[in-house]
């Protein structure tokens, strides 16, 4: 199939994905679905309705797939109120002195190649029509006025599902349908990082995927052969209706567009069963999802080897993660951890679950010794930049090899031991693979016919590339599970303490008492409370969080990642707070009070609630008090 | 959808449907008692103290007159004459603290209708009883940027409903109510030691400040 005259743009499928969507993944912990669903929907230009509440990247994620392809993008948070010309732009004065009615569109809804319409269950009848038709048609209507517009997709947003029959109208015309969350506590921090990457991290290179190149796979999808899945896929429809899911003739036959678009995204012409997962994403209501799952999931199981072999990575079951995925994300963010040595666990609670490392027991492996393997197939760049058949190798010191671990899900490299020596060589280059290899920390060769080694950017071979042991890279780094247990003597535990000291901080935290609290808030103007947040605890104590403090008695603390002491202390020994949090066994939201006493106060994120008049006054009505 | 449905929506989600135009019932009218006095007792808990008593007639009258104009912004084809017939006339008798409290319970959706109107006739008539509402009634007007120079002797001298004028000016940034001295006072009463917390705001209290030092 590759060799169709439509190669070039079925590349472009594998670049979107590759190229775009998976560095959005990396860039977005835990949103992989999303993602997923948004290539998709690109691809079959269709339309993506995320539920979910508010502060879960959803604008985010539609703005960062724009700017990857170099799309431009209409963001806008529909209103009760709404009206057509904050959408559609208003009408152009000039022409209408002239008597012509014309919308003036410029940076509006009718120029932009994405759309994303937050709170869109909130569209009033004034706007419902023209939506619409964008929706249905991609065509904008205006009194006599019609164009067609360049929207490649339509992605609309909202935390809860419509409730009557105008919206049910609105809501149907998205195909798919995903919900995204908060991510998991155990996630946190990974998103934390990756937002700041996110919004003060270098720019990348510039797109690899353009406007145009989407509108070529369009152009091909028409080309996508569905007649080898039909049977299967009007079972599939059936099995569903039956089991009282609604999927009208409409939406069946565009569904194939989708399905189209997952099989173009894997570099294939023609649809396979795997790709009928995306009918896991068409729910009405959030009972339907589980049913749908179950249902998919027996159709997708019905797939032979050679099918699964080239699915798309959402088709391979929703518990289970993608093994490839989960290796190359995890050896992007932690490039194989080193056990720790028995003084670093010293401060660790006995018993305490260690988190998954990766190491690479070098030699190991199944590969015959003698003659080199020299792997056979390679990504080449469609402009040529990289050469497509080159040999080339790396040469690492040993303690450096775990670095090599961020390669893993490459295929066709392989790895050979030389004494102190660690090498790695491969045939052709891409991008990628080029800016992974030089951010190893070795030395690069060009390997010539005859084995000879040229070091990048001279022209004198300096030696030959060994003739030992060549094994592949993925046999050399395995995963493993790190032992819970202690590996080394326990030294006895490090007693924690305050001291006087510490450096001067504005406090963020304030003990106080409920009625001093209740008092102020009774009375307090807007704009202090809502900066705060309060706890109480069973001893009728109030700690309340956040800047400006209110003017109150009580004890101020001040809050060091998690960790907070009161003002004019700090802790001993000087251990950076994260160790303490460690130490302490907090949650990533978790609160840690520790006193001058040795006693300490474990606060959850949940113990808090915002601050207003009325939780004030019902948490000291709360407290038994008149 | 009637009279208590309408309330009960505006209350619970702020989302309203309007039936046709026809009279209220007297039984709609008692259930829309209920349900204003059943939204006050929650409203009561958010608001400073000491919180002013509420009063059903001058509640009833708001929400009467809310229902009509919301009915009159989506039933367009009602005339002129009839808008202004149903929508004139004041709340009868003396205006104390605690009618600005009961009309602001139904009223504070008016800058929200005020766009919707404008939005789809800037000279409609009902846009004109909108403004005079307005203008009557500026705690619930706070933030309509076309409403100046409104008085406020009607609440002012009540501490809460002065609190939550200036809460709600450093919500909204309206700097144009900041010219009444009382309402200045109580916005940098509530900013405190902290104006950044209103950048806005704080810019206009200055500059206030400096024309009252040229002048003076």
């Amino acid at each position: 199939m590759n060799d169709s005259p439509y190669r070039e743009t079925l590349e472009l499928g594998c670049k979107l994905k590759d190229q775009v969507l998976e560095p959005m993944k990396r860039a977005f912990v835990g949103k992989d679905e999303i993602i997923d669903l948004l290539g998709v929907s690109l691809v079959a230009r269709e339309n993506l309705f995320i539920l979910g509440p508010p502060g879960t990247a959803k604008s985010a994620l539609v703005q960062d797939l724009a700017r990857r392809i170099e799309g431009q993008v209409f963001d806008y948070l529909l209103t009760r109120f709404t009206e057509p010309n904050e959408i559609f732009g208003p009408f152009d004065i000039r022409k209408l002195r002239e008597g012509d009615l014309v919308t003036n569109t410029e940076g509006m809804l009718p120029e932009a190649t994405f759309v994303f319409l937050d709170e869109l269950l909130n569209a009033n009848s004034a706007i419902l029509n023209s939506l619409l038709l964008v929706l249905n048609e991609r065509v904008f209507r205006r009194g006599r006025e019609t164009r067609s517009l360049p929207t490649l997709m339509v992605v609309g947003a909202s935390n809860r599902l419509p409730e009557d029959d105008a919206l049910e109208a609105l809501f149907d015309r998205f195909l798919l349908r995903v919900r995204c969350d908060n991510v998991s506590p155990e996630e946190l921090s990974n998103v934390l990082a990756a937002s700041w990457q996110l919004d003060f991290g270098p720019e990348d290179d510039g797109a690899t995927v353009s406007v145009e190149g989407v509108r070529r796979l369009h152009g091909l999808l028409r080309q996508v052969d569905v007649a080898a899945v039909r049977s299967d896929y009007v079972e599939l429809i059936h099995r569903l209706r039956h089991a009282g899911i609604s999927v009208s003739d409409r939406r069946a036959a565009k569904l194939q567009r989708l399905m189209g678009a997952s099989a173009l995204l894997c570099g294939r012409l023609a649809i396979n069963r795997t790709d009928m997962w995306v009918l896991r994403y068409i729910w009405d209501t959030e009972e339907q999802q589980d049913v749908l799952a179950t249902i998919v999931k027996d159709a997708l199981e019905k797939a032979d080897e050679e099918e699964k072999a080239e699915s798309h990575p959402r088709a391979r079951g929703t518990e289970a993660p993608d093994p490839e995925h989960l290796v190359r994300s995890g050896a992007d963010c932690e490039p194989i951890r080193q056990r720790r040595t028995a003084q670093e666990r010293t401060n660790v609670p006995s018993g305490s679950a260690q988190l998954a490392g990766v190491s690479m027991p070098m030699g190991r492996g199944s590969a015959a010794a003698g003659a080199p393997r020299i792997p056979s197939q390679f990504v080449a760049r469609a402009d040529g930049r990289f050469p497509v058949n080159e040999v080339w190798a790396v040469c690492l010191s040993r303690v450096d090899a775990d670095t090599l671990a961020r390669l893993r899900s490459r295929h066709g490299l392989e790895v050979c031991e030389q004494q102190d020596l660690v090498w790695l060589r491969g045939r052709g280059m891409d991008e990628d693979l080029d800016k992974r290899l030089r951010s190893l920390p070795g030395v690069r060769f060009e390997v010539l016919s005859d084995r000879q080694l040229v070091p990048n950017g001279c022209r004198v071979p300096r030696g030959y590339l060994p003739d030992g042991s060549w094994i592949a890279l993925s046999e050399a780094v395995c995963i493993e599970i790190e032992s819970p247990a202690l590996g080394a003597e326990n030294k006895g535990k490090v007693d924690v303490g305050l001291v006087r000291g510490g450096t001067s901080r504005e406090a963020n935290l304030l003990l106080t008492t409920v009625d001093a609290w209740s008092a102020y808030a009774d009375t307090a103007p807007q704009v202090r409370l809502q900066h705060l947040a309060f706890a109480m605890n069973e001893a009728r104590d109030i700690l309340i969080r956040g800047r400006p403090l209110p003017p109150l008695p009580g004890t101020r603390l001040v809050e060091q990642n998690g960790v907070a002491v009161p003002c004019g202390w700090t802790w001993a020994p000087a251990v950076d707070a994260a160790v303490l949090r460690d130490l302490l066994r907090l949650e990533p939201d978790d609160l840690a009070l520790l006193h001058a006493d040795g006693t300490w106060d474990h606060l959850r994120a949940d113990d808090f609630v915002l601050a207003s008049r009325s939780a004030a006054r019902l948490t000291l009505e709360g407290a038994g008090h008149e | 959808m009637g009279y208590p449905q309408f309330l009960e929506n505006l209350f619970e989600d702020g989302r309203v449907v309007v039936s046709e135009i026809r009279p209220i019932s007297a039984e709609e009218l008692r259930e829309g008692d209920e349900i204003l006095a059943g939204f006050d007792c929650r409203n009561r808990l958010e608001l400073p103290a000491p919180v002013p008593q509420f009063q059903k007639a001058a509640g009833r009258w708001a929400a009467e007159k809310f229902f009509l104009a919301c009915q009159f912004a989506v039933y367009r084809d009602e005339p002129a004459e009839t808008v202004d017939e149903k929508l004139s006339g004041s709340l009868k008798g003396p205006i104390a603290s605690e009618d600005h409290y009961s009309v602001d319970l139904v009223f504070r959706y008016l800058p929200d209708l005020m766009r919707f109107a404008a939005s789809a006739a800037e000279e409609d008539p009902l846009v004109g009883h909108l403004r005079g509402w307005a203008q009557e009634w500026p705690l619930s007007s706070v933030g309509m940027p076309e409403v100046k120079d409104v008085a406020i002797e009607g609440f002012a001298t009540h501490p809460s409903l002065l609190q939550l004028y200036a809460d709600r000016i450093i919500a909204t940034g309206d700097t144009s109510r900041l010219s009444d001295l009382r309402a200045r006072e109580a916005v940098q009463a509530s900013l405190g030691l902290y104006p950044d917390l209103a950048p806005t705001i704080n810019a206009a209290l200055k500059q206030s400040e400096e024309v009252e030092d040229t002048t003076s």
